[in-house]
């Protein structure tokens, strides 16, 4: 079948489309070029002066697994509130904070969003992370696997194990737990707490093992680079949410020693300590940073206000939290020698302080970084907000108006403690397509997303062009999923299954030999029963597996 | 189906289950799994004294073992049962009190742990100098572990003991570590709660009648719909275990169920199915809720799995 959308103005950033008009092909689910006149379109679109962008891809969003599902049983009055109804393609279910893997879907969908990667995926948890993806209507998924609080790599690292075993080590696990990338979250400091330690600074050594968080994090980024994995480390970093924490964050900005870091939900990391309240913007030296070091990545994890629950590896850093919970409720978790996670259900108040600061900071970093193929639009749903807010965040971005009549409305003492009004920057489309599609598919290496290239798959998204951004990025006229309409004027049309996108990094299989005992012994399931094939995947709701190339091709 | 049909979901098991989910959604808790207690825990309290008997393989897996990755040689690891002796395991070390006092044992050491004054000579039979003992224990334990299963707690708001368990455990970890252990996971009421919740959003007990889904921890429970007669029919599920058969009701019954069971009155259909991990392949969560185990196909069964049973009967629907 062939689909022409006629007319449109292409946000093209990846193939130099900045609002070019032309039509777009669509055959067997990828973007054709122009069969000519000869070929007559099965269906016909009219999109002119109509905005159209590849499908929005969302490259830090938890999604599923573990601590998703907590959070989901910790809060029942918060889904009372959002209830989904059920029609004749949808199923009902519920929303907002933690929603329901099939709320999370239709909502992505809806908003034009065709991919969504979980950025904590927890070894010995893949396998419910993966379900609950599975569940997770019409969009792809990829994860991050979890690794530098294992006491696995932690003993490998102890014992001085050369590079190269624990590039095998690595590459193993993104096999056998079908991820992406490879993310870690307060190195060492997730274990460090299971002794007791309360916090773990980038130069203190952990208990136990005697390791640094900065010779975690070398070693991690070096593997990634050594095995050719197109994502950077993926780098939730020591000291979430203390003040003074800035430091911290270039400190470790200087100690990857120019290896390819990702650096996520940095809002969360770029705290100073100056004025009467010991809490300040560090955005502008944050940014700074970002901008002189082209190895450096980073999403911002922006808070907006209101009801949400913040879910994370870091149990540490959550412990700490918990006396903040609202409501008055929080689980911690030490999982299996290989992680944990934290649930601290969180409401951010536009007249307190610290959220108002914390809120103008996730701006003034997005507002402050020159480059929108490194910076990436996040909320660390739903961290510092449900992803539903992204259409506002974008209008804050893209509205320097409305963002200015935001921050009139906040706690006084924090807009003067912020540099936000005087910032005249606004993000155009083809930034915006930059930052929430060509960027995203560039940084995972997803050759054929993110785009619409001949032979890119034709996740497409098409939108009124609004004067209100929010509006505009709410309600697309036209999804498409792989070549099929999906969402219609902001209401789902067809429920598809998405692909699972993952890396095959070479490795050398004797490693399961070095592992297997450790398994045996101390983890509570075989190494023959960790693994999840592609056969599982789709018996899970995966509509494929999709190997995406390192920059090493993979030995068999 | 049931949210096709506009039916309420639930297992067999969520009495007891709703004890853990009443107290996490009403405080919370700190919890680990079975890998942490084992190379970890220096100290473990066991409520109820039936763990051994309902989990046969939870001292041999997770409390004899003392190897472990973080000490060089073997661990020390005290294990104290408290509840009833009779049915503890001889060699024990048991704190002999009765189940229905639990929540008063767990009341006094919360205050011990505090560093409260406590009027009281002896709380639940047990001496004060025994409890204070305890929770010296356990203010220096360095990993210490209290392990419940909800279905010992059978008993008017046996939340509350698990939720004064868990508020013990939250105090401890002021100063030391300490976690809960919940156990269950038997006929996959844990399975089954996961899917329901992250599918859903709400956990069992939850009903899709008027078109969204509502849940009721207290007029959905499976008794209670059929006490009222709130129940048009019953559809009872239970593939794994051939003794697990429906409640006695006048409500009409469908069983989908293992070709091995045995009714003492006959449901109105009874469709026999095959079993998971034997006729074909499947997952299912460990008691921890974290683990979720792959279960393989090994033989071929004419039967249906429940799935295909199900799917057809929602397609004739
Ligand atoms: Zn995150």
């Amino acid at each position: 079948m062939l689909i022409r959308l006629k007319g449109g103005r292409i946000y093209d950033p990846a193939n130099g489309a900045n609002g070019t008009v032309r039509d777009i092909y669509i055959r067997d689910g990828r973007i054709v070029a122009d069969p000519g006149d000869s070929a007559r379109p099965d269906q016909d679109y009219d999109v002119s002066g109509k905005v159209v962008m590849a499908g929005a891809i969302d490259m830090h969003t938890h999604i599923g697994g573990g601590k998703v599902n907590i959070a989901r049983a910790l809060l029942p009055e918060d889904h009372r509130a959002d209830l989904l109804a059920r029609t004749e393609l949808t199923r009902a279910c519920c929303g907002h904070a933690a929603p329901s893997t099939l709320a999370t879907g239709y909502r992505y969908a809806e908003m034009g969003y065709t991919a969504c990667f979980e950025p904590a995926l927890l070894p010995t948890n893949a396998r419910q992370a993966h379900m609950e993806m599975g569940d997770v209507p019409i969009v792809d998924k990829g994860g991050y696997a979890l690794l530098g609080n294992d006491d696995l790599l932690l003993s490998l690292m102890r014992e001085g194990a050369d590079q190269k075993l624990i590039n095998d080590y690595v590459a193993w696990t993104l096999d056998v737990t079908q991820c992406i990338g490879i993310k870690v979250v307060n190195p060492g400091g997730i274990n460090a707490f299971k002794f007791n330690a309360r916090k773990l600074d980038l130069d203190e050594t952990s208990p136990r093992y005697g390791i640094t968080p900065r010779a975690i994090l070398l070693t991690l980024a070096q593997a990634i680079e050594d095995l050719g994995v197109p994502h950077p480390l993926h780098v939730h970093g020591c000291n979430l949410g203390v003040p003074g924490n800035v430091d911290t964050t270039l400190e470790t900005i200087s100690g990857i020693e120019g290896l390819p870091m990702h650096l996520t939900h940095i809002q969360f990391h770029s705290y100073g300590t100056e004025g009467d309240r010991k809490f300040s913007s560090g955005a502008a030296r944050i940014a700074e940073a970002i901008n002189r070091n082209p190895n450096i990545s980073a999403d911002v994890g922006q808070i907006l206000f209101g009801q949400t629950v913040t879910a994370s590896g870091d149990n540490m850093s959550q412990h700490r939290n918990r006396k903040f919970a609202s409501p008055n409720k929080w689980v911690v978790m030490d999982i299996e020698c290989d992680a944990g996670c934290g649930v601290v259900p969180f409401r951010y108040r536009d007249q307190n302080f610290v959220n108002a600061l914390q809120w103008a900071i996730g701006l003034e970093i997005f507002l402050s970084v020159d480059d929108p193929w490194r910076i990436f639009l996040t909320t660390d749903h739903p961290n510092g907000a449900p992803f539903t807010t992204y259409p506002h965040l974008i209008r804050l971005l893209m509205d320097k108006t409305f963002r200015n009549e935001q921050l009139a409305r906040l706690n006084p003492d924090a807009a003067a403690a912020s540099t936000l009004g005087s910032i005249t920057r606004e993000y155009t489309l083809n930034e915006m397509a930059i930052m929430t599609r060509a960027g995203p598919a560039k940084i995972l290496g997803l050759a054929d997303r993110g785009h619409l290239g001949i032979g890119a798959g034709a996740d497409i998204t098409v939108y009124t062009d609004h004067e209100d951004r929010e509006a505009m990025f709410r309600t697309p006229d036209y999804v498409f999923k792989d070549g099929e309409l999906v969402a219609k004027d902001g209401r789902i049309v067809k429920v598809t299954l998405g692909a699972t996108h993952v890396v095959k990094p070479a490795y050398d299989r004797g490693i399961e030999d070095r592992l297997r005992p450790f398994f045996a012994r101390y983890r509570s399931t075989r190494l023959e029963n960790f693994a999840i094939d592609e056969e599982e995947l789709c018996e899970c709701g995966s509509s494929r597996l999709t190997v995406h190339q390192c920059r090493h091709a993979r030995v068999a | 189906m049931a949210n096709r049909i506009g039916a309420i979901v639930d297992h067999m098991n969520s009495t007891a289950l709703s004890r853990n989910l009443l107290v996490l959604q009403d405080s919370g808790w700190i919890v680990t799994t079975f890998a942490e207690v084992r190379s970890r825990a220096d100290f473990v309290l066991i409520v109820g004294t039936e763990t051994n008997s309902r989990f046969p393989r939870f001292a041999e897996r997770l409390i004899d073992p003392l190897d472990s990755p973080f000490s060089d040689g073997p661990m020390q690891r005290s294990v104290v049962y408290l509840g009833a002796r009779p049915k503890a395991p001889a060699d024990a070390r048991v704190l002999d009190c009765p189940t229905n006092k639990l929540g008063e044992v767990f009341g006094a050491l919360r205050c011990l742990v505090a560093n409260r004054p406590l009027q009281a000579v002896r709380v639940a039979g047990l001496d004060m100098e025994i409890l204070n003992g305890l929770a010296d224990e356990m203010r220096k334990a360095k990993y210490g572990v209290v392990a419940w299963a909800a279905a010992d707690l059978d008993q008017p708001h046996g939340e509350l003991i698990v939720q004064s368990i868990c508020g013990l455990v939250s105090d401890l970890n002021e100063t030391t570590r300490f976690a809960g252990l919940p156990l269950g996971g038997n006929d996959a009421d844990v399975t089954a709660n996961q899917v329901t919740l992250w599918q859903t959003g709400l956990p069992l007990r939850t009903g899709f009648g008027r078109g969204v889904p509502e849940y009721d921890a207290y007029h959905f429970g499976t008794d209670r719909l059929l006490a009222g007669r709130n129940a048009d029919v019953l559809l009872w599920i239970s593939a794994f275990d051939p003794l697990r058969l429906p409640p006695e009701t006048d409500v009409p019954t469908i069983v989908l169920g293992s070709p091995a069971m045995r009714f003492t009155k006959a449901p109105a259909v009874f469709i026999p199915v095959a079993t998971p991990g034997l006729h074909h392949a499947g997952h299912f969560f460990r008691s921890d809720g974290v683990m979720a185990i792959r279960l393989r196909k090994l033989a071929d069964s004419p039967l249906p799995s429940v799935a295909e049973a199900l799917t057809a009967i929602e397609q004739a629907l």
